[in-house]
């Protein structure tokens, strides 16, 4: 196979109660990834995980609606939209992390790697801490020498799109971006090719990027393509 | 071949109201993974080069009509333009294509294999002619159209519910499913003249195409959604189990 494959995982389509019938996958995902020299791959079961950790060399774990990352909550809750992700994303995360390949999580999939990691995650802190990142935009300040500051540099604009957002980073991982009010913005993994971010890197390419002001993220995705490239040789 | 067969399947594109994404239905996954498949899906244009390099088959699917300049007809209706998708089209097309060259097998359901037949060469039957119901019909939110007195289905033929098959004898599909067999439908247009080097395989009763194979080559299409369950059908898996088999070479 001459180009990377990329596994992206998806949820249910419009709203999580229909991950029953099939998987959606943003389209941006996918467009971001073949932009960068990759091979977008995607689900069409939920007992996938072990034969596209071993096909593909890199897996994305998507952003989507909120969701409880714990089905155990189900018997307090009634029910958690969601389940058959949370255990997928489960199944694959730890199927390529075992094989040693990339993984990007992207908001939810940020999130979601904490949590599988040790970590915790604090829901609605608008309510709480009174600060918005619903459909706002705002800068990060990164740390030198992480990944992310390696191919943006120490400031710039991402879009903002959550309402949960990690509280405690899980043991193995550092933080290494924050927003002005505080919230974590990108994780990496001390040692493993693992990258987390809050904000969403797919939706600032082409002709409306969002923001506006924010730099293109076709050179992020590049640089987590040629990482799956190098996990090959 | 002695690992499980990579079986790339086309996603939905769906661009609506709610959202903009690739939709890849389960149960067409599932029904691969039971026979033996491992499902992928497939869906961006520029990398059908590389799905035809990373998988050993391909499956086309879907629903909307093709459109008519494919097999070199107009539109004729601005309500026909409705049911089309160019960028569907586009990519259904290409990645064909791709698969055709690299030499891989091919399945194609319900819209794959007016795909498949248009690209040979083939032309549809694009109104499949109407029942005549004498106490008129009534058509429903999703499209489907049936009797107002026994319930009966579809005031096109073809356009919800069931129906008998017959199969070619000397067919692989034939070995697969037997000589006569029932199936779902959905759908308001059929392969009309068939492309070049596709042989009819399966007919309904009012002679509309329900199957066809390639003379020489690994294609193969199918009118119907073998892997949905609706009244009057239950799901089978032995179109996938026949392709999966191509696609390994254990047919006979």
């Amino acid at each position: 196979m001459s180009k990377p494959l990329i596994c992206i995982n998806g949820g249910g389509a419009y709203d999580p109660k229909f991950e029953r019938e099939g998987w959606a996958t943003n389209k941006s995902y996918a467009a971001g990834v073949a932009a960068a020299g990759g091979v977008p791959v995607l689900m069409y079961e939920d007992g996938c995980a072990e034969d596209m950790a071993a096909l593909c060399d890199g897996l994305i774990l998507t952003g989507s609606f909120s969701y409880s990352p714990r089905p155990q909550l189900a018997e307090r809750n009634g029910s958690v939209a969601g389940r058959k992700r949370v255990q997928l994303d489960r199944e694959l995360y730890f199927a390529f992390k075992k094989a040693g390949k990339p993984i990007f999580g992207i908001c939810l999939g940020e999130q979601i790697i904490n949590v599988f990691e040790g970590g915790t995650n604090k829901n609605h802190f608008a309510i709480r801490e009174g600060v918005e990142h619903i459909i706002s935009s705002h800068t990060v300040e990164t740390v030198p020498g992480s990944f992310i500051e390696k191919v943006w540099g120490t400031s710039f604009w991402v879009n903002s799109r959550h309402g949960n957002a990690i509280k405690d980073v899980a043991p193995g991982f550092k933080v290494t971006a924050l927003s002005p009010d505080g919230i974590i913005e990108a994780t990496e993994h001390e040692t493993l090719p693992i990258w987390g971010f809050q904000f969403h890197p797919e939706r600032m390419r082409g002709d409306r990027p969002d923001p506006l002001n924010g730099p293109d993220s076709t050179p992020l995705f590049a640089a987590f393509v040629e990482k799956c490239a190098a996990y090959r040789k | 071949m002695d690992r499980k067969p990579i079986i790339a399947i086309t996603a939905e594109d769906i661009t609506d109201a709610y959202g903009d994404v690739y939709y890849m239905a389960k149960e067409i996954g599932d029904a691969v993974r039971r026979a033996g498949g491992v499902p992928v899906g497939a869906a961006v244009f520029g990398c059908v080069a590389d799905y035809a390099e990373m998988a050993d088959a391909l499956i086309l699917t879907g629903a909307q009509h093709v459109h008519p300049f494919r097999y070199g007809q107009t539109v004729g209706s601005f309500e026909a333009v409705m049911e089309i998708s160019t960028s569907k089209d586009d990519f259904d097309f290409a990645i064909l294509d791709a698969f055709l060259k690299a030499g891989k097998p091919v399945l194609g359901i319900n819209r794959g294999c007016h795909i498949i037949n248009a690209a040979l060469g083939g032309t549809l039957l694009r109104a499949i002619p109407p029942k005549i119901y004498v106490d008129g019909a009534f058509v429903d939110a999703n499209a489907a159209d049936y009797s107002e007195v026994d319930g009966s289905y579809s005031l096109y033929t073809h356009g919800y519910g069931y129906q008998n098959i017959a199969i070619e004898h000397d067919s692989l599909l034939a070995k697969y499913l037997g000589e006569t067999a029932v199936v779902n439908t959905f759908h308001h247009q059929a392969c009309d003249k068939l492309g070049e080097g596709l042989r009819v395989t399966a007919r309904a009763e009012d002679g509309v195409i329900e199957a066809f194979a390639h003379e020489s080559r690994p294609i193969v299409g199918v009118q119907w959604d073998p892997e949905h369950t609706t009244e009057g059908y239950e799901r089978d898996d032995a179109v996938y189990r026949m392709f999966i088999d191509m696609v390994t070479g254990r047919t006979e």
